[in-house]
């Protein structure tokens, strides 16, 4: 079923839930901003970073490399060579702390055991634990609060094959222990039921690339049997288990063998009338929305809905990169501007093909999330065939104002040790430290790399 | 599909290109397919010493007016033979992968870098054409860059497409009438190229194919009176007595002999504590096995800092060990054969005498057809060990410890070579001393070591790497050309036009 609506009847819309999310949003913010001195060191660097763009490379590059780094001694040396650099204009506070002649000396090591620990601080605001028991208590409280979750197992690259297999036996494990535990979790009418139907408590996000070693487009059929066979083991279990399983989109260079092996193996007579699985789509991407063309004929083949979560998408300057380096076309939008539209227009075509996909809206963009609750609205979506998502730690007082609306909203958890989740958390705090955005100046609010689904 | 079409195509007879004619020889060789070697890829006839002498003559007497050829119409040859090499792209990819088992994804990136040679070296000797004028009044001063005269090229195996081209087409465009003498191994796809240049527009004499033993023949050309420039990709071993051997004046000789040689390299890569360790050990994964670590620019030390060294080390070992060994065409292949049986029973030999030395941490299984070596690893090797100073050509890396930066350093630097090197580093005062103290012509900073672009990554060290300046750089094509001064005194009877008066 198809439902056209015009255009304009959702642009009022838009903006009037975007009004109201921003308004919900927006209180107490300036009192945070007053208390810049008051502040802990965690929040004092990320507000230096934000004033001072040379400084807030040479911060980023120096936690980028902090796990890395066996002693204090070499923490303060990097600290100095790092925040020393001509590039940087260092605040009076900094100055002050990095003012030691000798690495190995008292104030060297409490420079270092200063920023190791507001690093970690930081860190643990966008990684919700390092151990499944830690991250089993974050999620309780997110019920609590009405948010359903994803958990996703931030992972080292998965370069030998056994660490492929490591990487599928913690998902059978963690959906093991996340599955017992929902036992314990009392109902949240929220976030647990549709329309009557209920709904998986617990749902996990994984890698394709990470069930091969040697996963390469160039060798597809060797690569496509390869992880369809674990993806096989995992779908399996989380059946078993009462889980619900969501496939990542990594780079574009995956990205057409990504698809063609989950599609390969949902229609699998096995697979096939699962309804609880779902693939992530990047608006980031031109050729993102034929794609989602393609899904929507695909699925109407399938017969069983499954959820999409649309992202604008996590590596725009690694491929913008890659792109410019081998003289190939850019496959990313160059303009922040145009990702918005084509989010939108992959929304619009998403939501009204409800009966076929489910959809996930994965932004922290007031505007996108705006905009799909316009239309959700405006053509009565069943509550099944719609949620929006946040990452952990980025936008809680707007996945709260959404949950309000009465939305399902889950929050996309990843969690692990601190050095296999530095690249996780250097994107987190490029997005917000980034000074441009719909609603600019509040932190939460992401800029250019506007993103969700890394 | 251009898989099937190359098949077709196997075991035809090349001969070599004499004077614009192909002629028939006394003795041929096969080249084989390494991943399977009952494959004959081609059969190639050898030119003899006396047809390799009518070679010459016939590059003797073409000389004059290739010489006298404007260079924007030897530009012109070279652009149309970069797009005649991008039209048969994957056809070329091909031929390279089957007649010296390189994966599909480099052989592509080989014929990449042969079009990138060619558009390169065209646009190159057009700059270079304009020369320099240092006028004034009443003189014209005119620096002027002219062709040397006859070229020999010596081209190696294992870059069969991307060297061969990039040598004979510098040699061709400056004006020097060139023979490629292409490795035996590599010899079909060398008559490819001559192909490609014929169709290009070439002058008969001007480019001869001259496949040829190298110790009879290919010495015999490298001696020959009449040749001006020897430019040389291989062993370090063949290098140094074709630059003994070009140094002998020979009776009617009337010049000295430029050489250009390209030879090995004992790379090494850094990894030290502040290093990403998963990047790092991808790459330098990917620069000691790719192509079966048979590249001059692959790593075959890798340097560990002692904090890390335990966390890296049992990585980079199952991380190779996840590697896929088998024929270059299979596309799951991460590490295909070596090019022959005789390279193969050197390279076991080093990794026996690598397992007197030290210790072996990787050995695999190997298809028992084809000329397959298993990736190996050596670790608590001594920087002073054989494998950790002779280069091997191999998919043998050895890891060496270091205590400190300083020691890693002098490792690094410490033997015979200096082609490329690696850091893998986040410590700022590390990066900037590798690029003064780490002595190699290519230095590459967090990322791997191997993979060259032309004129951007312009490539070639020193040492006993070789003697030369960069292929695919702003140099190199000077070494093809002599350049000459030409003064004229325009006063006549004290009268000349000054510039800026009346």
């Amino acid at each position: 079923m198809v439902v056209q609506v015009s255009q304009p009847t959702y642009e009022q819309k838009t903006q009037a839930i975007a009004r109201e999310l921003i308004s919900a949003t927006r209180e107490k913010r300036s009192l945070f901003a007053q208390m810049r001195d008051q502040m802990r060191w965690d929040d004092r660097l990320l507000a230096f970073a934000m004033d001072n763009p040379g400084l807030r490379v040479q911060l980023f590059r120096f936690i980028d490399c902090l796990p890395a780094l066996h002693s204090k001694a070499e923490v303060a040396r990097h600290l100095q060579e790092y925040l020393g650099d001509p590039s940087v204009e260092l605040p009076e506070a900094l100055k002050g702390l990095l003012n030691f002649a000798n690495a190995d000396s008292v104030p060297g090591q409490l420079a270092a055991t200063t920023f190791s620990k507001a690093v970690e601080t930081l860190a643990h605001k966008y990684i919700a634990g390092e151990t499944i028991a830690q991250v089993i208590k974050t999620l309780d409280r997110q019920r609590q609060g009405k948010l359903t979750f994803t958990v996703d197992l931030l992972g080292e690259a998965v370069i030998t094959e056994a660490e492929a297999q490591a990487y599928l036996n913690s998902y059978l494990e963690l959906m093991q222990q996340l599955t017992e535990a929902a036992k314990k979790w009392s109902p949240v009418e929220a976030i647990d039921s549709a329309e009557g139907e209920p709904l998986t408590k617990v749902q996990v996000t994984v890698k394709l690339t990470a069930f091969y070693s040697q996963f390469d487009p160039l060798d597809a059929v060797g690569s496509q049997k390869k992880v369809s066979d674990r993806i096989r083991t995992l779908l399996r279990r989380a059946q078993e288990l009462g889980a619900a399983v969501h496939f990542d989109m990594e780079q574009y260079v995956y990205k057409t063998l990504t698809l063609a092996t989950l599609k390969g193996v949902l229609l699998e007579d096995e697979f096939r009338s699962r309804s609880d699985i779902g693939v992530t789509l990047q608006a980031y991407l031109r050729d993102s929305y034929s794609d989602l063309q393609d899904l929507v004929t695909w699925a109407k083949e399938r017969s069983t809905p499954l959820s999409v979560r649309l992202v604008k998408g996590a590596y725009w300057d690694q491929e913008t990169i890659k792109a410019v380096q081998h003289d190939w076309p850019q496959p990313v939008y160059s303009q922040k501007e145009s990702t918005d539209a084509n989010f939108e227009r992959m929304t619009r075509l998403l939501l009204e093909n409800h009966a076929h996909l489910y959809a996930a809206i994965g932004s922290h963009n007031v505007r996108s999330q705006a905009y799909a609750m316009a239309i959700a609205e405006t053509l009565n979506i069943p509550k099944r065939a719609i949620e929006l998502q946040v990452l952990y730690g980025m936008a809680d007082k707007l996945a709260k104002a959404m949950s309000d609306r009465g939305y399902r909203v889950r929050v996309y958890c990843p969690y692990g040790e601190l050095i296999p989740g530095m690249a996780y958390l250097i994107r987190r705090l490029l997005e917000n430290t980034a000074n441009s955005s719909f609603c600019g100046k509040s932190r939460g609010a992401p800029g250019r790399r506007t993103a969700h689904g890394s | 599909m251009a898989l099937k079409q190359v098949r077709m195509q196997l075991g035809q007879t090349y001969s070599p290109l004499v004077n614009g004619e192909f002629v028939s020889t006394e003795t041929q060789a096969d080249s084989v397919n390494p991943s399977n070697p009952a494959e004959i890829i081609g059969k190639v006839g050898l030119l003899s010493q006396e047809q390799a002498d009518q070679a010459i003559a016939a590059a003797k007497t073409a000389f004059p007016q290739w010489q006298a050829t404007p260079a924007a119409e030897r530009a012109a040859i070279l652009r149309r033979a970069g797009d005649l090499m991008a039209e048969r792209r994957s056809e070329l990819a091909t031929w390279v992968m089957l007649e010296v088992g390189k994966a599909l994804k480099q052989a592509d990136a080989e014929v990449s870098e042969a079009i990138d040679f060619c558009h390169y070296y065209a646009d190159e000797i057009e700059r270079l054409d304009r020369g320099y004028d240092y006028d004034l009044a009443g003189e014209t001063n005119h620096y002027r860059y002219f062709p040397r005269g006859i070229a020999v090229v010596i081209s190696p195996w294992n870059f069969p497409i991307a060297i061969a081209t990039g040598m004979t087409v510098a040699a061709l465009v400056t004006g020097n009438c060139t023979l490629l003498k292409p490795a035996e191994n590599s010899a079909v796809i060398a008559a490819k190229i001559g192909e490609i240049l014929i169709e290009a527009g070439i002058p008969k004499g001007v480019f001869q194919y001259v496949p040829a033993r190298g110790s009879t023949v290919g010495a015999h050309l490298v001696k020959h009176p009449d040749v001006h420039l020897i430019a040389f990709t291989g062993s370090r071993e063949v290098g140094c007595q074709i630059y003994a051997e070009a140094a002998q004046v020979q009776p009617t000789q009337k010049h000295l002999k430029r050489v250009i040689a390209e030879m090995g390299g004992k790379n090494a890569i850094i990894v030290d504590e502040s290093a990403d360790l998963d990047q790092a050990t991808q790459r330098v994964v990917t620069s000691a096995f790719g192509y079966s670590g048979q590249k001059c620019s692959a790593c075959s030390r890798v340097i560990v800092l002692a904090p890390i060294y335990e966390t890296f080390v049992r990585r980079l070992v199952e991380a190779t060990r996840s590697l896929n060994i088998g024929p270059a065409e299979d596309p799951s292949t991460g590490v295909g054969p070596v090019i022959d049986a005789k390279a193969r029973d050197r390279i076991l030999q080093y990794i026996e005498t690598g397992k007197a030395q030290s210790q072996i941490a990787l050995e695999m299984p190997v298809p028992a057809t084809g000329y397959f070596v298993s990736p190996t690893i050596f670790i608590e090797v001594a920087a002073t060990d054989t494998i950790a100073q002779e280069e091997i050509f191999g998919p043998v890396l050895a890891v060496i410890k270091a205590e400190n930066f300083d020691q890693a350093l002098e490792i690094a630097n410490g033997t015979d070579y200096g082609l490329t090197g690696g850091l893998y580093s986040r410590t700022p005062s590390h990066i900037e001393r590798s690029q003064r103290e780490f002595a190699v012509g290519n230095l590459y900073i967090n990322r791997n070591i191997t993979g060259a672009i032309v004129a951007r990554q312009p490539f070639g060290g020193f040492k006993m790497s070789g003697v030369g300046s960069k292929a695919g750089g702003p140099d190199y094509l000077l070494q093809f050309l002599e350049p000459r001064v030409i003064t004229e005194n325009i006063q006549r009877q004290g009268f000349a036009p000054i510039e800026g008066m009346e």
